[in-house]
């Protein structure tokens, strides 16, 4: 059996008297693992520790066989993808992504040409002048990731790459993600939706209020998480043509509408309902802005599968 | 002779280090980010009021008697004291806390660059320019004065570039002090501000022998024996009861200071974690 890539024991995380990690001690193989668990479990303090932005309160970490806290070698072996766009707007992806590539020791011209290839195998060269600014959700998502890539690391963190983008940019997203495993790199996404995941990979680490609820194969968990119905959110411009070709679905066992351009689908088959969205959008020729799966819904996902 | 050439082309064809190149390319980065964003549209607004108000003052009071002097003034009090102090606070709190906030700092902490590294360039690269914008600044507000028929002093090269170099020293100090506060505290925009005011504001203003341990008072003594030949004359009247340390005293207390928060800066930085916004 090949080493682990990331080796946490006891590892706690306190702001003041809140408790972000507790006592989480757990290896992930190399290849493509998923860290799933709802927004304050935990996900992105843990990856903040990984990738050594921030400093554990207690416990051991070794990622790649090194300390991650204020080492310059391991973030040239790693790369981090975090959940928030912080950018500086004014500067142009092109830009932004030479400056990482020239502040991780490139030399100019090699950081251009670098620059130029990781834009255009997240297929944004189109928008590689504009302002970062004027980028969607989807570019911004998209940037981050190539930004995380450009360096060639070994090890990737992507924290929430998929949130808020469209169903077209998602599977683009996770066919990239899937890329980077062929490619031989290990990748460590988060991610609050576990049908995303699963279109990732079968190994998954579970955090929920902090504690590790579970580590391993998503099949044994799935079953159990399967008899529980899950909620999506969809942000359209055609909500109720989109929810009554919708309600024409098995899968689907109840739709709402929370405001005029979104619809809040209740369905016990997600792998159904998310294979069939897609299809169902481009029947009705109408665009689906957003998908999301609310966060309570995990929540009690997980308070049953913990209760279990 | 070959020899030598060979050494020297070797050594220019030489690819430096990856550390070098990332410090290399930190120091250019830093540049880029001191002429962006709102931080330097609001350095510049800062830095044009006292060539605004020299030349108001030149036009509307041309012909009185004792304008003069206000020119100076208008350099001592203005430029060289509460215009530095802000424009440090501008860009030691946007550079630290704010990219901090906004995220853009954790790119910046995950490159080849060691944090200590990063603060060191927030203070040393940005108080050069920095000063010689507020040099600029200093020129404007001569040449305006010099419009004035009433006998404007003629600054000259000498007393600019004396007023820049003070600048830069006083920035390097105060930028030392804000970038640590931004590493240091969560809350560090209320503390840094309210130390600089007790610290650099009151204190100066107390006839006690501790209000010769500011930065205002050291680097006017500077001032003093730069471009005023040591004269104390009229810019310390409200000084009475205190003993203004001579130009070696200033200098060391200024290095004292630099020095020490500088070191500060890059052990904060060091020990710097940078949460997450749900965290935060």
């Amino acid at each position: 059996m090949s080493d682990p890539i990331i080796a946490v024991e006891h590892l706690n995380m306190w702001y003041g008297r809140v408790t972000a990690l507790n006592d989480v001690s757990l290896t992930t193989p190399p290849g493509i693992s998923g860290l799933l668990g709802p927004n304050g479990a935990g996900k992105t303090s843990f990856m903040r520790i990984l990738v050594g932005l921030m400093r554990p309160s207690g416990g051991a970490v070794t990622v790649l066989g090194d300390d991650p806290w204020n080492n310059t070698a391991h973030n040239l072996r790693t790369g981090y993808c975090p959940e928030h766009d912080g950018f500086h707007e004014w500067m142009s992806g092109r830009e932004f992504l030479t400056w990482m590539l020239r502040l991780r020791g490139r030399m100019r011209e090699d950081a251009r040409h670098g620059a130029a290839e990781a834009l255009d195998r997240v297929r944004l060269q189109d928008a590689a002048d504009r302002p970062i600014g004027t980028y969607s959700r989807g570019m911004r998502q998209r940037l981050k990731i190539a930004q995380a890539v450009s360096h060639d690391a070994r090890l990737l963190f992507l924290d929430e790459p998929l949130t808020g983008t469209d169903p077209l940019v998602r599977l683009e997203l996770i066919e990239l993600i899937r890329s980077f495993g062929r490619e031989g790199r290990s990748v460590l996404v988060s991610s609050h939706v576990l049908h995303e995941i699963e279109a990732l990979t079968t190994n998954i680490v579970l955090f929920h209020r902090g504690r590790l609820v579970a580590c391993g194969d998503v099949h044994e968990i799935r079953s159990l998480i399967d008899r529980h119905p899950h909620l999506v959110s969809v942000r359209t411009t055609r909500a109720r043509d989109l929810a009554a070709a919708l309600l024409r679905d098995e899968s689907v066992s109840e739709v709402s509408f929370p405001r005029e351009s979104e619809i809040l689908v209740r369905t016990r088959r997600p792998d159904d309902f998310y294979a069939r969205l897609p299809k169902v959008a481009l029947e009705l020729e109408c665009s689906v802005e957003e998908l999301s799966s609310p966060d309570d819904n995990l929540e009690a996902v997980f308070r049953y599968l913990t209760e279990k | 002779m070959t020899l030598v050439r060979a050494f020297y082309v070797g050594l220019l064809r030489r690819v430096p280090p990856v550390k070098t190149r990332a410090a290399v390319a930190l120091v250019e980065f830093t540049i880029r980010r001191v002429f962006s964003g709102k931080r330097i549209s609001a350095t510049l607004l800062l830095l044009m009021v006292a060539p605004a108000v020299a030349g108001a003052l030149a036009a509307l009071g041309a012909s009185r008697p004792g304008v003069a002097p206000f020119f100076d003034q208008l350099t001592f009090h203005l430029s060289l004291h509460i215009t530095l102090v802000l424009t440090a606070m501008v860009y030691g709190v946007a550079l630290t806390s704010s990219e901090i906030e906004d995220g853009t700092a954790g790119y910046l902490f995950l490159t080849a660059c060691p944090r200590w590294q990063v603060a060191l360039a927030h203070v040393l690269v940005v108080s050069p320019i920095l000063a010689i914008l507020t040099g600029a600044s200093i020129a404007l507000t001569y040449a305006a004065a010099t419009l004035s028929p009433a006998g404007a002093p003629m600054a000259g090269p000498v007393v600019i570039l004396a007023d820049t170099l003070i600048a830069w020293i006083a920035l390097t100090a105060y930028l030392a002090f804000f970038v640590f506060c931004g590493y240091a505290f969560k809350r560090n925009l209320a503390i840094s501000v309210g130390t600089m005011l007790v610290w650099e504001f009151l204190l100066p203003m107390i006839p006690t022998k501790f209000a010769t341990l500011t930065v205002t008072l050291n680097t006017r003594v500077l001032w003093l024996y730069l471009a005023q030949q040591g004269e104390r004359g009229r810019w310390f009247r409200h000084l009475t009861g205190v003993d203004l340390p001579n130009y070696g005293q200033a200098s060391m207390f200024l290095s004292v200071v630099v020095a020490l928060f500088l070191t500060l800066a890059m052990i904060t930085a060091m020990n710097r974690s940078v949460i997450g916004r749900e965290a935060a």
